[in-house]
């Protein structure tokens, strides 16, 4: 069954089409990117999703149920560690954004217990908000999303300003949530390293229109077979260069005997081989190129600007 | 029913918790407007005695001013905390998730209103204790009388914090337009016992009437007429209704324009 089911959605603001018409689906379950420059579109299409902006058009569905009540499905946590209120604490935080959502009594009190001892806060419990680090702010923020029990948690940069370790810790977090806790995620991020290893769809919208659906592992696999990395024997000349990028605009010279180039199929190999024959330009290595996931991206978002 | 228990419940408890954290601006609040009354109370007292008014009505003066600024403050610090909520919601970044709760906005900031009032109540009548104390004019205060007409008319004012609030919604910082209500609010609670039709539509106006007999007249219970208590209900709730849809109007154009939660 889809979580999220989005058909043909638009939202201008006066002249700007901020969402051009898109449409995609997301399974039960699974935790879904949503990327994009900045002024993409997908900030828009989240608050479309929770309610909080009215579409000019299109549709919108929660668990096959329309999205008007989003509030009985999807819980949302906006730009990173805002969301909270900073002089309570994290336990005060929690139970007040559950007692929002109209959930009470002693088995909230346990859930929030069992929360803050899956986020590592048991210790923090008690002091304020404010006092907290970024990181464990934004700890409290995600688990506040969660305490609120919906089947659909939406993150926008959850991330967002993290160090290292707390970026790990709330990448196993995520996993946790989805896998344990059956909870479908749409995380909208700039964190492509946080996407390629959490996300197991992911949508690129640009200027408001969808430019890639699929899964990360799809798409890794498509990229690193088309990317590779040729290593020459001997360092080659400026007037090489130019002819090498006239040959084909898709080498990319990372120095003077290495050139990266990304073939749009296998068959592009051998005229290429020949050509290096044609030029004397002695091979030393051609291998295939490991990619990750910023480098899918900003090809997408490259092709569209 | 359970589910607006567990709103109120938290927002009371948020209420006081805040207050009592943020202790500072609560006390700083209470002495402000505490010397803004004397201020005031000490230039009127000056005035009446270099005017040679009689001692009687100078007196009389100046008890209904002492009364009028304790209604001056319940007015102000309930319609304010309507708009400012908002505001320091929008830039908190808690907009939203009060905006995802099961009740619609203006429901939630209503029940809101009604904890902060019952806070706000404590610092007004902390600063009629100070102000009554500091000028030795002890005003004989029927408190189920004063209670009724808070209560009963209260709804009229979260009218015009509705109304704020909902221009904060679109334009977020509305702290001028505030300043200028101030003053307007303190042509309401001029002391008088006029009973014209204008007077009762004025909002807060019909509670205002019977506070002010409670507090100057010593009004008790039996004194008080249908007519008046039916007066008032209506009051409340014709502009609580006013209040509700301008509201719901000005959330729905900050939804459509994607304003709520922008700051």
């Amino acid at each position: 069954m889809n979580a999220i089911e989005v058909t043909n959605l638009v939202k201008h603001y006066r002249d700007v089409k901020a969402v051009d018409d898109i449409s995609f689906n997301i399974k039960q379950g699974t935790i879904c990117g949503i990327l994009g420059p900045n002024g993409s579109g997908k900030t828009t299409t989240i608050k479309c999703i929770c309610n909080l902006i009215v579409p000019d058009k299109g549709e919108i569905k929660l668990l096959g149920k329309d999205h008007h009540e989003a509030y009985k499905y999807i819980s949302a946590l906006f730009e990173g560690n805002r969301n909270l209120y900073w002089r309570l604490t994290p336990r005060e935080n929690l139970r007040y954004f559950a007692g929002l959502r109209g959930l009470g009594g002693k088995k909230l009190e346990n859930q929030i217990d069992e929360l803050l001892e899956l986020f590592n806060l048991q210790n923090k419990r008690n002091v304020m908000v404010n006092n907290l680090s970024r990181g464990m702010q934004q700890k409290v923020a995600i688990a506040m999303t969660l305490i609120c029990n919906t089947e659909i948690v939406l993150l926008d940069e959850p991330t967002l300003g993290l160090d290292v370790q707390t970026t790990i810790e709330i990448k196993n977090i995520l996993r946790s949530i989805a896998k344990d806790m059956h909870k479908t995620i749409l995380l909208s991020s700039h964190d492509m390293h946080l996407v390629q290893d959490v996300c197991e769809e992911v949508i690129v919208l640009n200027k408001g229109k969808i430019v890639v659906q699929d899964k990360v592992s799809n798409l890794l696999d498509m990229f690193s077979r088309m990317t590779y990395e040729i290593v020459l024997t001997e360092k080659i000349s400026d007037e090489l260069k130019m002819e090498l990028k006239s040959y084909n605009n898709r080498f990319d010279i990372i120095n003077d005997s290495i050139i990266e180039l990304d073939l749009s199929s296998y068959d592009d190999i051998f005229p290429l081989i020949d050509y290096f024959k044609e030029k004397d330009i002695t091979i030393k290595e051609f291998k295939q190129k490991e990619v990750n996931f910023e480098r899918i991206y900003l090809e997408y978002t490259k092709e569209v600007n | 029913m359970k589910q607006l228990y567990y709103i109120f419940k938290v927002s009371l408890d948020k209420s006081f918790k805040e207050t009592i954290r943020y202790r500072f601006n609560f006390i700083a609040e209470i002495v402000t407007l505490y010397i803004v009354f004397m201020a005031m109370f000490l230039g009127l007292k000056s005035f009446g005695v270099y005017m040679q008014v009689p001692s009687v009505v100078l007196d009389q003066t100046l008890e209904g001013f002492v009364a009028g600024y304790f209604v001056w403050t319940i007015i102000l610090f309930s319609y304010s905390d309507i708009a400012y909520g908002i505001t320091r919601d929008a830039m908190l970044g808690t907009l939203e998730q009060l905006s995802m709760a099961p009740i619609r906005l203006y429901k939630f900031l209503i029940i809101r209103a009604i904890c902060n009032l019952l806070i706000n109540l404590i610092a007004s009548c902390l600063i009629l204790i100070i102000i009554m104390f500091s000028t030795d004019y002890f005003l004989s205060i029927n408190i189920i009388i004063l209670i009724i007409g808070i209560l009963g008319g209260i709804f009229s004012v979260f009218c015009i914090g509705l109304i704020l609030g909902g221009l904060a919604l679109i334009y977020k910082k509305i702290q001028s337009f505030l300043n200028i209500i101030q003053f307007v609010v303190l042509g309401l609670v001029i002391p008088g016992s006029s009973t014209s039709t204008l007077s009762y539509l004025i909002p807060f106006r019909p509670s205002i009437l019977i506070i002010y007999k409670a507090m100057l007249n010593n009004y008790s219970l039996k004194d008080l007429s249908l007519q008046e208590i039916l007066y008032m209900l209506l009051n409340t709730i014709i502009y609580l209704i006013i209040g509700i849809i301008i509201f719901n109007r000005c959330e729905k154009v900050a939804k459509k324009k994607g304003l709520l939660g922008q700051y």
